[in-house]
């Protein structure tokens, strides 16, 4: 159990959204209604599902709001503080340079070193041909894997870098070397 | 077909299948080969702190797809080599438990209480020995009680249910699962109630996608194997990432001298059956429920264990016997766990969320009554794969049994891998393998996302497993209360018509009800970790 | 120094390219996805997946099949529109998705006008079935049953099945219960089970019928039913309509002439080898190989948009 401040915030959210979502969000963005009548025979509909849902977390809600209500106030840190959000801050800034790194390294480094001129090809073309299919998921899965170890130990070590290489050879050669059918990130993307 | 020509038609399906290779002029089956591997890096993957064995069964599948692709041949090698993680996985977190006092998977906790000690003792051969053994005959034993009864079970559940029935048991089961995992059933059902509405999301039966804004990216709903593994595994990633940065401390591990006799002899075998035998009727009984984890089966078993116990060693204090009591216990809910899942269709732990996405995904095999089906003018293919499914558990036994001890000893060295290493290797490898089955980068925002959503429920303990399981019965539920509505001609107590479906609904009534009042403070601190997870 | 190496060896790899290109017919540059509309495991998957292999083998294209499935081959349809007419992107799909799907959507997301249809597969098998128990052979019997007070439930797997069972109900004069069923297959499980009476199944009876479990009541195609020549047309109740489908290969809107015309050869080929695989396993599942290409397929969909439209009407009166 978490401190009852968290518990009875938990349920309140709950509660709202269920409602919201049951009285607001479900009817209007569904095409038919919980009940409806269609050729002369009565079908349940679309709606009927996440209302039931939406109004059953609603209802849990409720009842645990009033059950959490109840209890003692006990001593506990609340689940949340600023290290979690310094973290995440950190994590996901690695996360997103990764992805951007890994969507754009093979396309940018086709149009940077590739064949120009008549023989000018696209990534389209080249998304399964070595080296360019290559560049993406190594540049991309490197910062992933390096940057966040790096993070969770707080120093650069040579060490780790070779290890996240290794990591990534390993997986190429895991889905890649043994499949002519499958596309490494991101090259079903183009 | 007779019942027994299908039971050999499974057998043969496995041990005559299509062969991977020859040696000697001896083909070796692909279905053998994969429950060998499977097996194989699933005591390697329970021994490395941080893995487990859902978590390996997770980031294999989509691989084994990719390699098996989606026809009906691909269906015993997949569920073998799943199978066999399962089974290698629960025998491989012994390992660091008895080693280095790090359980390797949660169920393996109580293991460390006596088999650290007696490691520490210089007896850690003879722990090992112990545990493998132990959990071997729980698996066995739990095994054989799957194989009788969910073909009975299945085949009652499909002469008696339909589907206003079928409706009401999902429903039960449902509740079932969210009452028991975790500590409060109201956060358990509001977790249920919003894998519903998660499901809910573009499908239906409509030609608007609904509850999509109408917006193109949900319109094609919430890819089922992304969410999953956004959950189930990068929700703990990112959870276990934070907790590692928080304390950053390196752990050092002291290794103890091992002297004596570190053999287990029969006599020893001998006088730890009664221990395993009762451990492995606690962990069966368990393991036949949805939703209750192996952790509850081992504490049971342990305590079980001790009140029989009369030896010189006290449990806790490095007895055989504790090792024994814990690890029969929490290897023989294995076998049992999937008893709901061949018999109705619905899975009641992580391990069989997995087979079940598994067969999805391949499809021609949809756990569930019908495969039960005995007919005799034409073969029922599904019945074959169910018993060629019990063939590869009994293969997986046999390979535990002859070489699972071995395997076991050798990788005391992966319990060295240091997590902060691990771990961000694991999230690239879960990302490539949902990408290799999406092929697009959407499918990436969907994993955050669900990992976003599993972190914070681990954050707040809201149990996952609810979410997850009606997540992925949600299409069923639907379906069959809207049969069973449209059947019934448009009657509001359609639920509750038949004897059976009111039974069903007063029982998920009252487990709710059972589970909701205050509970006593935990005996011990795996049950309050159990109920917290 | 090491990109230097980099671009000869794509610049040596291009010019291979090149002279394919410039060869007499057209062959694709690069990697080819193939979107298939269908859940990946079932029938319609595998036969997907078989024309891509023999795509693959016979022209040493490289062909990457990927499932795109979802809202009876919209979310397919949609996704292909994403792609470039150059011939690396086509899709498998139904010709529901272009005929019925487009009218009855409330906001359709395509247009039969924006695709390039290259070629069909094959047909399906659209019957009626029942336990063989039930003793009904014709669909008369049946409308005998719902006339002496019977409640007959009606498992449907798609809202143009539900259309059409309603219309069928209505030139027997009488009313049927409709359910909608998962998949063929999910009506198939209901009447076997008898949680519900009859169904629509479109190939999946085949196995039941053959072991004298099943009965095929009519044929809802054009042509008798391979496995029961002997079943009544839908014509013969005054229903005007068919509701076979048919499976088929698309592209998006305005490839160009050499491109669509070396799909067209390429896939004929392949559905008329009698020893490939896809031609087997569509004889065996399917109605057979069926090769309509270019115009004529274009001016089936036309016709099947028309009389899609009617039946829309037909059931909405």
């Amino acid at each position: 159990m978490l401190d009852r401040k968290t518990e009875i915030w938990v349920a309140l959210i709950c509660l709202l959204a269920g409602l919201l979502t049951a009285i607001l969000w479900v009817p209007f963005d569904s095409e038919t209604p919980p009940i409806y009548d269609f050729r002369r025979q009565t079908y349940i509909g679309d709606a009927m599902l996440p209302m039931v849902a939406a109004l059953g977390i609603a209802v849990c809600a409720l009842v645990h709001l009033l059950l959490s209500w109840r209890r003692k106030v006990t001593e506990a840190d609340g689940p949340f503080d600023k290290l979690t959000a310094a973290f995440f801050l950190c994590l996901f800034a690695i996360i997103i340079a990764a992805f951007v790194v890994m969507y754009w390294a093979g396309p940018v480094a086709l149009a940077l070193f590739g064949p120009s001129g008549e023989e000018a090809a696209t990534y389209r073309q080249m998304r399964s041909t070595v080296p360019w299919k290559y560049i993406g998921f190594v540049s991309g899965g490197f910062i992933l894997v390096f940057g966040i170890t790096s993070l969770l130990e707080g120093s650069m070590r040579w060490k780790r870098a070779l290890s996240s290489i290794l990591a990534i050879v390993v997986l190429i050669v895991i889905f890649d070397l043994p499949f002519d059918t499958i596309l490494l990130p991101p090259n079903g993307d183009f | 077909m007779s019942v027994l020509e299908y039971v050999w038609a499974g057998v043969l399906a496995v041990i005559a299948g299509p062969a991977a290779f020859e040696i000697f002029g001896l083909g070796v089956p692909i279905t053998v080969l994969m429950v060998f591997g499977g097996f194989v890096i699933g005591i390697v993957g329970g021994a490395t702190p941080g893995l487990a064995g859902p978590f390996l069964m997770a980031v294999s599948l989509p691989i084994l797809l990719s390699i098996f692709g989606f026809t009906p041949d691909a269906l015993l090698p997949v569920l073998g080599f799943l199978v066999g993680v399962m089974k290698g996985a629960t025998v491989g977190g012994a390992v660091p438990a008895i080693l280095f006092n790090t359980p390797g998977t949660p169920d393996a906790m109580l293991t460390t209480f006596d088999g650290y000690p007696m490691a520490q003792k210089g007896q850690a051969g003879k722990a090992l020995r112990t545990a493998h053994f132990a959990s071997v005959s729980g698996d066995t034993f739990s095994d054989i009680v799957l194989f009788t009864c969910a073909p009975f079970l299945a085949i009652a559940v499909e002469a008696y249910l339909g589907f206003g029935e079928k409706a009401a048991l999902i429903l039960l089961s449902l509740a079932f699962v969210a009452a028991v995992v975790g500590a409060s059933p109201m956060k358990g059902m509001i977790a249920a109630f919003f894998g519903l509405f998660v499901a809910a999301i573009a499908t239906g039966e409509d030609s608007y996608p609904r509850l999509t804004f109408e917006t193109d990216f949900l319109a094609n709903g919430v890819p089922l194997i992304t969410a999953v593994l956004g959950v189930l595994i990068l929700g703990e990633v990112l959870y276990a990432f934070e907790q590692m940065w928080r304390d950053r401390r390196v752990e050092k591990i002291k290794e103890v001298q091992q002297e004596g006799d570190q053999r287990l002899t029969w006599a020893e075998r001998k006088r730890l059956f009664p221990y395993i035998s009762v451990s492995a009727l606690i962990g069966t009984g368990i393991g036949a429920l949805p939703g209750i984890g192996s952790t509850l089966a081992a504490t049971l078993g342990y305590a079980t264990g001790d009140r029989m116990h009369k030896g010189p060693v006290k449990f806790g204090d490095g007895t055989p016997e504790g090792v024994a009591a814990t690890e029969a216990a929490n290897s023989s809910v294995s076998g049992a766990n999937l008893i709901p899942v061949l018999s109705l269709g619905i899975p009641g732990n992580v391990g069989a969320v997995f087979l079940i996405l598994a067969a999805e995904s391949i499809g021609g095999f949809n756990p569930g009554p019908g495969v039960f089906r005995f007919t005799t003018s034409e073969v029922n293919p599904e019945l074959v794969i169910a018993f060629g499914l019990f063939t590869a558990m009994m293969l997986a036994n046999i390979m535990n049994w002859i070489i699972g001890g071995r395997i076991m000893a050798a990788c005391g060295v992966m319990s060295r891998i240091p997590k902060q290493v691990l771990l961000p290797i694991v999230l690239l490898l879960t990302l490539t393998a949902i990408y290799v089955q999406e092929t697009d980068f959407n499918a990436f925002y969907f994993a955050f996302a669900f990992a976003i959503l599993g972190y914070l429920m681990r954050k707040l303990k809201v149990p996952t497993l609810p979410f997850v399981i009606a997540f992925i019965l949600a299409g069923n539920l639907e379906t069959s209360i809207r049969q069973a509505f449209a059947v019934s001609g448009g009657d509001s107590w359609f639920l509750f018509k038949s004897p059976l479906s009111i039974l069903f609904l007063l029982i998920a009534v009252g487990v709710i009800i059972f589970f909701s009042r205050p509970k006593k403070p935990a005996a011990n601190k795996a049950i309050a970790a159990e109920r917290d997870s | 120094m090491k990109f230097k190496m980099f671009k000869g060896a794509v610049a040596a790899l291009a010019l291979v390219g090149a002279t394919s290109a410039t060869a007499e017919n057209w062959a694709p540059e690069g990697p080819v996805s193939v979107m298939i509309a269908f859940q990946a495991g079932g029938g319609a998957d595998t036969m997907g997946r078989l024309l891509a292999q023999e795509l693959s083998e016979r022209n040493g294209w490289e062909v990457i099949p990927e499932n795109v499935t979802g809202r009876g081959g919209a979310a397919m349809a949609e996704a292909l529109l994403d792609q470039p007419a150059d011939g690396l992107a086509i899709g498998i799909t139904v010709s529901e998705a272009f005929t019925y799907n487009i009218q009855a959507a409330r906001n359709p997301t395509y247009a039969l006008d924006d695709f390039t249809y290259l070629s069909t597969i094959t047909g399906s098998q659209m019957g009626i079935i029942a336990r063989a128990d039930r003793g009904w052979t014709t669909l008369a019997d049946v409308a005998a049953a719902a006339q002496a007070g019977e409640d007959i439930s009606f498992g449907a797997m798609s809202q143009k099945l539900a259309d059409a069972a309603y219309v069928i109900g209505k030139a027997l004069d009488v009313e049927f219960t409709t359910v909608m069923v998962k998949g063929g297959r999910g009506g198939l499980n209901g009447v076997v089970a008898k949680d519900i009476d009859v169904a629509w199944a479109a190939g999946v009876q085949t196995p039941g019928i053959k072991a004298g479990d099943i009965f095929n009541l009519v044929s809802a195609e054009e042509d008798a039913l391979r496995v029961s020549p002997d079943a009544q047309m839908l014509a013969e109740y005054n229903v005007p309509f068919t509701f076979g489908v048919k499976f088929m290969v698309v592209a998006p809107g305005g490839m160009s002439e050499d491109v669509s015309m070396a799909y067209q050869t390429a896939i004929a080929e392949v559905l008329n080898d009698p020893e490939g695989e896809l031609n087997k396993m569509i004889s065996r599942a399917f109605a057979g190989p069926v090769v309509v290409q270019g115009n004529d397929l274009r001016a089936m969909l036309d016709e099947g948009y028309a009389e899609a439209g009617a039946l829309l009407e037909a059931a909405s009166e």
